[in-house]
């Protein structure tokens, strides 16, 4: 299922003939056909159950949310203007999240365009289980398997030369130093890129809507919050890196102290491991988040938490170092969420919430002016893929529109 | 201070060693925590009190630390040298700030150490490196600091290696037969003496029959090629003749206080210095016979706060006050790195597989 690539010559060869298969239309029943079977591949698999990306996959991929993202594709064509096809796409994936492979295959797919899939370099079994999971469908569809190919090599850039001198769209999923560098190796002329570039996110939880929870709504809520930090081992774009407490002080400090042992619960509950260099990594950064910030407190436990208490009523800003993953949450504490502003910057993407109304947040993104914050989510959904991403439509992005009159 | 180098070097019981270090540690841990802004916020953030009920109580930190931010216990003007360690290019270095004091208590517990082992008198040494590792004196990289502060407890120098790490056997043939009749002392890097030394030793069909070798450095390299600790001994054995082998462990960031390899083959802490092992994620401490990571202990830094590290080494306690050993406290050995994160930020697709 996946190609090899030797060399330059490999890879052209390939993206040659990707590029002459004919790929199926928009929208096509084909392509929802596929979405469909593929959808309950996953979801039947017992090896997906313990995996809460790939379930998520597998329900992004049922009929009735195809069906939606049909319709609101249908919504982008009018009777002056079709969105046909972009053209053949070239998806460089990231290496810390294995699931977006598929969201950025599919959703090119979708859009009506052959594909060349970079396979993640170092495939976690997230990625393996996934493409066997593809494996088993796609041969029933000829024409979606003849115009995609999922490829691996080293980091030649020769290849990815090669790849790109057919293609119509480069896909780049971060973060900012593998941007820099594919970005210099030529694309042609009428090529596009598409770019992902590092971004950090973050969560606020109201105090007081937190504290009239009952003791099984707080827990349900801190298996959300679980999700938002955990997957991925914190390291995607969207992992919440910081939670913000919102409310007066003695509210924030009577929350964080009920909620922070229910989050531990659920650590051991879910059997969250931690390796052993990453803890350590995690220690240094807890003691370097110290020199740098305000912090109260770090409460280590027994490492596969670390909360990292900083002082209330001191400016917030983010750390200048990259945060180590694997459970290092940094804690605040606010009094609205204006107070959140100075660490809104061009970097944050995702703001996960409970307890505001949707007034709130439209004047706390009001007030940000585009400033950070390409969206916020309910608290529990951080890691769900949606297919507006960092503020760009790939149903758009991945189309071009044709116009009439 | 200086008395805790008086002590028998390895004659206190676990006990004995408890009772008589952790004062000192407890004051020096005091002293860092005000002479050294960073280093008391970090301890402000642990929680960390004024006094300690046991040596596993002392707060630690990751050695990591010192290539991150500038620790120091001392003002620039007392700052007497800065040791380096020797990251690979386009990482980032340790710089450990010592002054006099320090750099006086370092080379003397070094020489405690050594005497222990090596006897009183100065051997004619043989160090396995090239003597242009000691030409840039801009600066003092640990493998240069290391082979300078080594070469004090022999005399008649010979480096036997060339620039490009061949074995200079007309040299050490010469050496040899001035010192016919003595013992020798070599000194050189694990991997050095293993990959460019006694291969060419065996191939030169030169025999080392009464001499001493002392090494460092790490495992790291051996540990790839399956190689541990009583194989190296069989094989340089075989190799050289080489009879006496001892290997040390010791960090950059607490020069002098090393850990050197016993009768019984294993790691023994120093009368001033003391090793923990602690589970790599809880980071609690573990009992004899369990793995875990080093933290290693020592009276020596006060010019910067490497008193209480916590390496990226795992190791395991073999025993405590071992009877019938002639060593008391604790008998390690260590088993090499942690293994490497796997774990990748968004920042990292292309670095990721560039590296390896």
């Amino acid at each position: 299922m996946i190609e090899r690539l030797r060399d330059a010559a490999d890879a052209g060869a390939l993206a040659r003939r990707v590029a002459a298969a004919p790929a199926p239309s928009p929208f096509a029943e084909e392509l929802l056909a596929f979405t469909s079977e593929l959808s309950s591949v996953i979801l039947n698999d017992r090896r997906s159950r313990p995996l809460p990306e790939v379930v998520a996959l597998g329900y992004w991929l049922r009929p009735a949310s195809m069906r939606t993202l049909a319709d609101r594709f249908a919504g982008l064509n009018s009777s002056h203007a079709v969105r046909v096809p972009a053209g053949l796409a070239l998806h460089i994936p990231p290496a810390n999240v294995d699931p977006i492979f598929v969201y950025s295959w599919i959703l090119s797919l979708l859009c009506g365009n052959g594909n060349i899939v970079r396979t993640p370099a170092r495939r976690g079994s997230v990625a393996e289980l996934l493409m066997t999971q593809i494996s088993q469908v796609l041969p029933h569809y000829p024409r979606i398997a003849g115009s995609t190919a999922f490829v691996e090599y080293g980091h030649e850039d020769a290849i990815t030369e090669a790849l790109s001198s057919e293609a119509r769209m480069r896909i780049i999923w971060g973060g900012d130093e593998t941007i820099r560098h594919i970005r210099a190796l030529p694309l042609p002329p009428r090529a596009k890129e598409v770019v992902f570039a590092d971004r950090f996110s973050f969560a606020v939880i109201h105090a007081a809507a937190f504290l009239a929870l009952d003791d099984h709504a707080a827990m349900e809520l801190m298996d959300k919050l679980y999700l938002d930090v955990f997957l991925f081992h914190q390291m995607a774009c969207s992992s919440v890196r910081l939670l913000a407490w919102c409310g007066t002080s003695e509210e924030t400090r009577k929350a964080a102290g009920r909620a922070i042992p229910l989050l531990r619960q659920v650590i051991e509950r879910r059997r969250f491991s931690l390796e052993a260099a990453d803890a350590l990594a995690k220690y240094a950064a807890c003691l370097s988040l110290a020199v740098e910030l305000p912090v109260a407190r770090v409460e280590w436990g027994d490492g596969s938490l670390a909360v990292v208490d900083l002082k209330d009523g001191e400016p917030l800003h983010w750390p200048t170092e990259p945060l180590a993953g694997g459970g290092l949450l940094l804690q605040a504490h606010v009094a609205e969420l204006a107070s959140l502003a100075p660490m809104v910057n061009l970097r944050t993407q995702t703001l996960s919430q409970f307890g505001f109304e949707a007034e709130q947040l439209a004047e706390f993104l009001r007030m940000l002016n585009g400033r950070g914050i390409d969206r916020i989510v309910p608290l529990g959904s951080a890691m769900n893929f949606a297919p507006i991403w960092d503020g760009y439509d790939l149903l758009c992005e991945f189309t071009r529109l044709a116009t009439i009159g | 201070m200086s008395e805790l180098l008086d002590l028998p070097i390895y004659g206190l019981t676990q006990r004995e060693k408890e009772r008589t270090l952790l004062p000192a540690l407890a004051e020096l841990t005091l002293h860092h925590r005000a002479a050294c802004p960073m280093y008391g916020r970090m301890l402000d953030a642990l929680g960390s009190g004024d006094a300690f009920s046991s040596l596993e109580d002392l707060p630690f930190l990751p050695v990591t630390l010192f290539k991150r931010h500038r620790l120091a216990s001392v003002p620039d003007e007392e700052v007497f040298k800065v040791l380096t360690s020797s990251g690979t290019t386009g990482q980032a270095v340790s710089r450990i700030y010592l002054d006099r004091e320090t750099a006086n208590l370092q080379a003397n517990a070094l020489a405690k150490i050594m005497s222990a082992m090596l006897g009183p008198a100065r051997l004619p040494m043989i160090l396995v490196d090239a003597a242009s590792i000691l030409r840039d004196r801009s600066i003092f990289s640990a493998r240069a600091a290391g082979i300078r502060g080594m070469m004090t407890f022999g005399r008649s120098h010979f480096f036997a290696l060339a620039e490009d790490m061949s074995l200079d056997i007309d040299g050490l043939k010469q050496f040899l037969a001035a010192n016919a009749g003595r013992r020798v002392l070599l000194f050189g890097f694990t991997f050095m003496v293993w990959k460019h030394f006694a291969p060419a030793v065996e191939a030169a069909g030169v025999r080392l029959n009464d001499a001493i070798l002392v090494h460092s450095g790490g495992w790291k390299k051996l540990t790839d090629e399956s190689v541990d600790n009583v194989t190296f001994k069989r094989r340089i054995g075989e190799m050289t003749g080489i009879s006496s082998i001892r290997d040390f462990y010791g960090l950059a960031e607490q020069v002098g206080s090393v850990f050197v390899e016993g009768d019984d083959g294993l790691l023994h802490p120093p009368a001033f210095a003391e090793v923990v092992i602690r589970d790599p994620v809880s980071l609690a401490p573990l009992p004899a016979g369990k793995v875990g990571v080093a933290q290693v202990i020592s009276v020596l830094p006060r010019s910067y706060p490497g008193h209480s590290l916590l390496t990226e080494d795992l190791a395991v306690v073999h025993s405590v006050d071992g009877a019938g050993t002639g060593y008391g406290g604790k008998a390690f050995s260590v088993l090499g790195r942690v293994p490497k994160s796997e774990l990748r930020g968004c920042s990292d697709t292309y670095a990721a597989g560039r590296g390896l």
